[in-house]
């Protein structure tokens, strides 16, 4: 049986050993402050990012609500093309069509670009242990995965990384020389990567909107990387959440620029590519064989919960991780998700077991940074409070049941308030005896801050007393 | 509390819910302006959670700390002897970790108690 407390009590784990890494919260913090100045600048760009945050909302609404009729649409007119759409209702089934896929066809090497997709099914282990050679070439995926490590942020996967500690992983890996360069860094990784783009006979990306109205996927990227394994490789496949959906094509011309500007602070990421199927008689380049999987994997879970439907409408820009005190702090190895930040905290809870996932609510100061930074309005930090609710309805804690119950008592009974307001300061005569010691009742906090003091004078009695009161 | 002559140097802690919930920025501010001899420097954390919380600061009180640390070197860097608020949880944190980490003494106080000594 799985220990129900295991992610939790992992959780408080790396969370002590994070926050006391202050260089590398200091970097996080560096880093995400430059984002933010360059987003403040995109931001106002826009003749109105608050109107354009509302009608993207409205379309990502419309979108969700009618999933079943736009992913219709969307297969209809992708398969007239010769595309092939597979609908994976879980991850299972979804590592399933691709490893046939790829043994069918006599697949030896993969080449992906970013698929968090691909990360949340464990697609690279599964491929791996069937003996392909899978290789990322996203730059931040591919230092991941030479260091064995998943991503740290959904967008950034290495932020956490300094350049000498990438040149040192180069050396070691890849045997080259020791550089400071960002510039050095990136040839070396092209080095390695162009000849796995050649050598592959599949190509496996994610995919950042599916267009109803067309039937055709957008993918967004800095490095030309997804081009490439787009292109390249005979046989494509594209594995993508159901929630990516659009109507219409004009609704790009919202969407990109502002994935970009919440994003990384950009007004267009450098590509911004449209597939529609496989390469078609006349073409001259493209893959043969271009599959799209749909993937669901508790996805309609999210959607029959009226409260919480509008986290689909996440298009995984990251700003709420790049402005959350909490991701600042903690980094994002310690969240121990796929999708790391507020937003993750929100659905982890429905895709993995609440029971399971509900620390990552708790986890949170619900400061409302994330909402008002959500490009598409969701309403992130009320989502996490509704993940506490539901939890405690679901399961009680004793502990914070009694807590509850013991505020609940005084707080209706003014006698009772009044007198514990009266014996405080005769109980904080007590306290530096345990203080800050196991037996300190308020240990947590005594431990890192110190407890104010109690006041001589309540406010009632000031109230009472003060100059020109009505007796 | 301070003399009219004196120059007091002040900087202001957003509270989450009044700046967020409420989108109070600037009202704050301009009562603090229009206290004679006082002076408002801007910290450069100003909307950063102090990490309070409520039952999040003992539940979690590593991450907490971490928030309080960011926010308070935040304050002392500003130079200032007090900092204002208008939500008395974020000073509780705040007094709670400046009196024990800040290099030297920087007081909290309620919005309401500098305007009470008008
Ligand atoms: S929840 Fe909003 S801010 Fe966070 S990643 Fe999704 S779209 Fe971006």
């Amino acid at each position: 049986m799985i220990n129900l407390q295991e992610p939790q009590e992992q959780f408080q784990h790396d969370a002590d050993r994070t926050t006391a890494d202050e260089p590398r919260r200091a970097a996080v913090r560096k880093a995400l402050g430059n984002y933010q100045i360059a987003r403040g600048k995109t931001e106002n760009a826009f003749a109105s990012w608050q109107h354009a945050r509302d009608a993207a909302a409205t379309i990502k609404y419309e979108g969700v609500n009618h999933l079943d009729q736009y992913l219709r649409e969307f297969e209809e007119k992708f398969t007239a093309r010769g595309g092939k759409v597979f609908w994976a209702s879980n991850s299972a089934q979804a590592r399933e069509y691709i490893l046939n896929l790829a043994r069918e066809r006599g697949v030896k090497s993969i080449v992906k670009s970013k698929a968090m997709t691909s990360e949340e099914i464990h697609l690279n282990d599964a491929l791996e242990k069937d003996g392909y050679h899978v290789i990322e070439s996203d730059l931040g995926e591919f230092i991941q995965q030479l260091k064995h490590e998943p991503p740290y942020h959904f967008v950034f996967p290495c932020m956490h990384l300094k350049r000498d500690e990438i040149s040192a992983l180069f050396e070691r890996e890849l045997g080259s020389a020791k550089t400071d360069s960002p510039e050095e860094l990136t040839m070396i990784a092209r080095r390695v990567l162009r000849q796995h783009y050649i050598n592959a006979d599949m190509g496996i990306s994610g995919g950042n909107f599916i267009v109803a109205e067309t039937g055709m996927i957008s993918i967004t990227e800095n490095e030309g990387n997804a081009r490439l394994t787009t292109a390249l490789p005979k046989i494509h496949v594209a594995l993508i959440g159901i929630e990516k959906i659009v109507p219409r094509l004009a609704d790009l011309s919202l969407f990109l620029p502002m994935l970009a500007t919440a994003g990384t602070g950009q007004q267009l990421t450098c590509y911004n590519s449209m597939y529609g199927g496989p390469r078609l008689p006349g073409e001259v380049d493209g893959p043969e064989e271009f599959h799209v999987v749909l993937l669901d994997n508790h996805r309609t879970r999210l959607l029959a919960d009226a409260e919480q439907r509008d986290a689909l409408h996440c298009i995984r820009c990251g700003a709420c991780l790049n402005v959350c005190p909490i991701f600042k702090n903690i980094g994002g190895h310690a969240y121990g998700t796929t999708y790391q930040g507020p937003i993750g905290s929100v659905i982890t809870p429905h895709y993995r077991g609440l029971q399971d996932w509900k620390h990552l609510s708790g986890a949170s100061s619900l400061c409302g940074a994330c909402t008002e930074a959500c490009p598409v309005k969701i309403d992130i930090h009320h989502h996490l409070l509704q993940n506490r609710r539901n939890a405690v309805a679901e399961k009680k804690v004793w502990w914070e049941k009694l807590i509850w119950f013991g505020f609940r008592h005084l707080m209706k009974r003014p006698w009772a308030y009044k007198l514990a307001i009266r014996l405080a300061p005769v109980g904080q005569l007590f306290h530096p005896f345990v203080y800050g010691t196991e037996l300190d009742p308020v240990q947590s906090w005594t431990k890192t801050r110190d407890f104010p003091e109690a006041a001589t004078q309540s406010f009632h009695d000031w109230w009472r007393e003060r100059k020109g009161a009505r007796k | 509390m301070w003399a009219r002559a004196l120059k007091e140097k002040v900087t202001f802690h957003d509270g989450c819910h009044g700046l967020r919930e409420l989108g109070t920025k600037e009202a704050p501010r301009e009562l603090l302006r229009a206290v004679k001899g006082l002076e408002l420097v801007e910290m450069g954390e100003a909307e950063s959670c102090c990490g309070f919380g409520g039952m999040f600061a003992v539940k979690y009180p590593q991450i907490s700390t971490a928030m309080a640390e960011v926010k308070c070197n935040s304050i002392v860097e500003t130079g200032v002897d007090y900092v204002v608020s208008n939500d008395s949880s974020c000073l509780m944190q705040i007094q709670g970790y400046l009196s024990r980490h800040s290099p030297r003494v920087v007081k909290s106080l309620h919005l309401a108690e500098v305007l009470a000594q008008q």
